[in-house]
């Protein structure tokens, strides 16, 4: 697991987006955008190349669609595996924001100072 | 979005398989979704913003994956393919990047420096030959319409030669006759003519052209009209005149109220109709007009010929065409093969034997006699910059290694292998655009003093600095600083080791790089050629200084008389001449006084054809240049007789008519026998008797044999202008302000030109190997300086690499010798194949610009020996240096150096 590590800014949006619930392509990127405040705004092709690297991954998959249905309108869903990573990472980014606590670079710390 | 589908070709197959209509769809739904919440600006960046993620997706995943090696989605890799954190790279960042690189070239000024100077040289250089070459040779007539569609007809006679003169009849006939090929058909001449004005006459350049001359030519008029039609009907009837518009502003200062004035020219009011539009001067390039009348009017521009409107034998007439749409050239000529069949037919006295030859416009002039010239001249700068090229490439080279440990220790730090790259990118960048601005000034200043030289045409150069080759040799030579800035730079990046304190460049990996060798190899072979070409031309200069022109050039000044203007009828000229003589021959400074209708060496040539009646060595007419001379001549000007004796006051029109000829002519058409006395007959029925036989002069451009020449006498040919020929007792030049006192002494009124020593006229042909040879000359000194320092620094570079190797033999008990022979022998090895290849390549360049020079040979021995040895003494001593300090240096600190 810890070579996977640490996770891309827009893989770990991608995946948070995805914990939620199934979204398709737009969704994700709205979805994103919400959450971020619009900080992060992807685009479609920036997109595509990140789920399918997800997808290559396994941390993703496409939901089987019922045949006939239109692929252009693909939904996405997080596997198993891809929740173990997204749980990782964010300890491992819960670590660090310990450390600034700890730092007195952000305020307050876990424990109240006696 | 359509834009997006294409693009979408970027990607990798299978990934638009799977991923690209989804992509479209998804990108559709964002802009009806996003589109209308969108500000102005913002909706016109959607589809670009789009296009540009694909386009880094695409890149990402074709070329950047195989770069890095790993997955792309590591650290950096997510924030390479276009996920924005922030509107990113931020202000700040290409303001750190361009710190740091700015930091990085403080840090070794030298080698930026000179990266800067080469690449500024090198492209500068071009960029100033091209123009000049461009200027003078390529660019198409100006002002003319259509130039590509004029054509020149020459009259060709047996013989060989040719000659751009057709009579006024001739042409005449041309104009009628040849209306199935050409559009139009016009004549023009140069003519002098004496400009009358309150201070004097002033004499200017002019251009007698037929009455169609500016519609073939495509050219309307200014202010006013240009000629019409009616202006060529009679003869002397219509004194017009078109002035130049350079003429037009400095004379006349653009006045407005120009047309309709009367101007006085060779004694007669000629009205002016028109100006010419800015930047026309006629179908020649290098002499300009300054007004242009009727060819009709020509018994009053040319007073000492008469009418010679039906005189089909007086050829002077240069004739220019224009193709009819849709003729080509092959039409043209064979119609006009008809045509001259017709007049063999109708006047086989003047024609027989004659032809016709049509030659594009392009191909008369400057360009064909001296393109050449101008192909050496960009040749060789071409060399030049490719020279300076590779050693910015090698210098490049030999620096990434340097660089690679700076890289890897970055890398170990977590910096993001896309933001080294980007910052040598800016680095790149920035050095390249320095080098570009230094290479435009250097251009432009070079430029500018170029088009200072004047020309013998009196005129300067017109330059511009030509945008285009600006533009091309900065994409070649900034071309060069990116791609072998980044190169090895991008090289370093994809194989550092990640290690603790990233890997060590081990140069324990001892063998320098295939690459940098093949580059020492290329770059000594450029050189050599450069070189070698330079030196070939000075050799060329050196030779032509060196050659006797057969009679006293040091001594002998020339003055162009030209009373015919004035109306001098034959009794006055021949008096003018006599006692301008005598007055002359008072001084003790003049050695003797003769005259002639040209000088000795003038440009241009006369020549009729001559046969031999009864002979049996010349069976049908040969073209023989002659000069029409007056009394002393081959005493004045220093031409030896052999036999005989020269034109004396004797040769009168009473007398027989007499000829002196060369030892060419006198071994051409009586070979063993005795030529004086024998009679020859010329063009028009005229028999002469050999009186005696000159020492052979130098040909007109002073190369290859001499020819058969001719000296008749004037008094028996009569022309009233003349060129005044005196010799000097010692100094040539003190003669110039003498003359000039004297004629002005004699008739305030006559017209005197291009009074000269003929020292200057032999200079003014030597005039392009003169400009090549130093051209070259420069180029070659500095393609030798650039060579032999890229050669060192890239040599002793390499082998200072190798310190640790050579450390490592010695202390394992190598001979100290044998090691440094073996480092001392790549670069000679190097340098060897270098200078055979390049020895060759200039072998075979020789042979084509062997008509160019002067000297016999064109491989010279020393030279060939000379310059490869000097380019292998300085790699020698490049690789020495730094051996010897290697093998020098104690084992153990060579091990530990890193």
């Amino acid at each position: 697991m810890q070579e996977t590590l640490p996770l891309t800014h827009v893989a770990y949006h991608i995946l948070l987006a995805l914990a939620r619930q199934d979204r398709h392509g737009y969704g994700v990127i709205q979805d994103v955008a919400l959450s971020t405040d619009g900080q992060v705004e992807l685009q479609a092709g920036t997109l595509y190349a990140a789920l399918k690297r997800l997808v290559d991954e396994g941390w993703i998959e496409p939901v089987p669609t019922p045949a006939g249905a239109d692929t252009r309108r693909r939904t996405y869903a997080i596997t198993n595996r891809g929740r173990e990573v997204l749980l990782a990472e964010s300890r491992r980014l819960e670590h660090l924001v310990e450390l600034a606590r700890e730092a007195s670079v952000l305020p307050g710390t876990r424990s109240a100072e006696a | 979005m359509r834009g997006l589908r294409i693009l979408l070709r970027l990607l990798p197959r299978p990934f638009r398989r799977d991923y690209g209509e989804e992509l479209l769809e998804t990108a559709r739904e964002q802009w009806r979704s996003q589109g209308p919440r969108l500000s102005a600006p913002g909706r016109l960046l959607f589809w670009p913003r789009q296009w540009w993620a694909v386009i880094r997706v695409a890149v990402g995943l074709r070329w950047r994956e195989r770069v890095a090696g790993e997955p792309v989605w590591r650290e950096g890799g997510m924030k390479r393919m276009g996920g924005r954190l922030r509107r990113g790279p931020s202000l700040a960042e290409i303001g750190q990047d361009l710190r740091y690189a700015l930091r990085q070239m403080a840090r070794a000024p030298g080698f930026y420096g000179l990266v800067i100077l080469m690449l500024s040289l090198g492209i500068g250089l071009n960029t100033a030959t091209f123009s000049a070459v461009h200027a003078l040779l390529i660019r198409p007539l100006p002002g003319v319409e259509r130039p590509d569609r004029l054509v020149r007809l020459f009259r060709s006679f047996p013989g060989g030669s040719e000659w751009g003169t057709n009579s006024i009849p001739h042409y005449r006939d041309l104009r009628e006759g040849t209306r199935q090929a050409f559009v139009g058909v016009a004549a023009w001449d140069f003519v002098t003519l004496s400009l009358g004005s309150e201070e004097g006459a002033e004499v200017v350049l002019g251009q007698m052209a037929s009455v169609d001359f500016f519609d073939v030519l495509g050219v309307e008029a200014i202010l006013g009209r240009t000629f019409v039609p009616e202006e060529g009907a009679a003869v002397g009837a219509d004194p017009v005149v078109v002035l130049s518009w350079g003429f037009w502003e400095d004379r006349f200062g653009s006045d407005p109220g120009i047309v309709g004035r009367e101007l006085r020219i060779n004694g007669r009011g000629f009205q002016v109709v028109g100006v010419a539009p800015r930047g026309f001067a006629g179908p020649t390039k290098l002499q300009d007009p300054a007004l242009w009348v009727p060819l009709s009017m020509q018994p009053q521009l040319l007073p000492g010929w008469g009418d010679v409107h039906e005189s089909r034998n007086t050829n002077f007439l240069n004739v220019v065409a224009r193709l009819r749409p849709g003729t080509t050239l092959e039409a043209a000529r064979a119609s006009l093969e008809a045509f001259m069949a017709g007049l063999r037919e109708r006047h086989p006295e003047v024609y027989e034997g004659t032809g016709i030859r049509v030659v594009s416009q392009d191909e008369v002039g400057l360009a064909a006699d001296y393109g050449k010239y101008g192909v050496v001249l960009l040749a060789v700068v071409g060399l030049l910059l490719l020279v300076a090229c590779v050693n910015v490439a090698n210098m490049f080279l030999a620096r990434g290694e340097q660089r690679r440990r700076e890289i890897d220790i970055r890398l170990s730090l977590g910096a993001g292998r896309g933001r080294i790259l980007r910052q040598l990118l800016t680095e790149s960048l920035l050095l390249t655009t320095a080098a570009g601005v230094c290479a435009v000034a250097l251009a432009g200043a070079a430029v500018d003093l170029l088009g200072r030289i004047p020309l013998p045409g009196g005129r300067p150069l017109d330059l511009a600095l030509n945008l285009p080759v600006l533009l091309f040799a900065l994409v070649v030579a900034l071309g060069t600083g990116l791609v072998f800035g980044l190169a090895p730079a991008l090289r370093a990046v994809r194989t550092a080791r990640r290690g603790p304190m990233g890997g060590r460049a081990s140069s324990l990996g001892g063998q320098p790089p295939r690459l940098s060798g093949a580059l020492v190899v290329a770059q000594t072979a450029l050189s050599v050629v450069l070189i070698l070409s330079a030196a070939l031309f000075l050799q060329s200069l050196w030779a032509a200084a060196r050659i006797d022109p057969g009679l006293d050039v040091d001594l002998i000044v020339a003055v162009d008389l030209t009373p015919g203007i004035l109306g001098y009828d034959r009794a006055s000229v021949e008096a003018l001449y006599r006692r301008l003589a005598r007055r002359l021959e008072r001084h003790p400074d003049v050695a003797g006084v003769t005259w002639a209708d040209r000088a000795p060496l003038a440009s241009g040539q006369q020549a009729t054809r001559v046969s031999v009646p009864g002979s049996t060595v010349v069976d049908e007419p040969l073209t023989v240049g002659y000069t029409r001379i007056g009394p002393e001549y081959f005493g004045t000007v220093g031409i030896g007789l052999q036999l005989g004796r020269g034109i004396g006051q004797q040769d009168d029109p009473e007398a027989s008519r007499v000829v002196v000829v060369n030892t060419a002519m006198a071994a051409r058409f009586w070979p063993g026998q005795d030529p004086l006395g024998q009679t020859v007959e010329t063009q028009g029925g005229k028999r002469l008797t050999v009186v005696g036989v000159a020492q052979n002069t130098s040909t007109l451009d002073l190369k290859g044999p001499p020819q058969p020449f001719m000296y008749l006498a004037l008094a028996q040919d009569f022309g009233p202008n003349a060129t005044v020929i005196v010799r000097s007792a010692g100094d040539a030049e003190r003669l110039i302000p003498l003359i000039r006192a004297e004629v002005r002494a004699l008739d305030r009124q006559v017209p005197l030109r291009n009074l000269r020593t003929i020292r200057s006229e032999v200079g003014r042909i030597l005039l392009p190997t003169r400009v090549t040879a130093v051209a070259l000359g420069l180029f070659g000194a500095l393609g030798l300086l650039l060579s032999s320092a890229g050669l060192y620094g890239v040599v002793a570079y390499t082998v200072s690499r190798q310190i640790r190797e050579i450390g490592i033999r010695i202390a394992l008990g190598a001979d100290r010798g044998r090691v440094l022979r073996s480092v001392v022998g790549r670069g000679l090895r190097l340098t060897l194949t270098g200078s055979a290849l390049g020895i060759v390549a200039a072998a075979a360049a020789a042979g084509w610009v062997r008509e160019m020079v002067y000297q016999e040979r064109t491989v010279d021995p020393l030279a060939v020996l000379v310059v490869p040895l000097l380019l292998t003494a300085v790699a020698v001593i490049a690789s020495w240096i730094p051996a010897c300090r290697a093998a020098a240096v104690d084992p153990v600190r060579a091990l530990k150096t890193e």
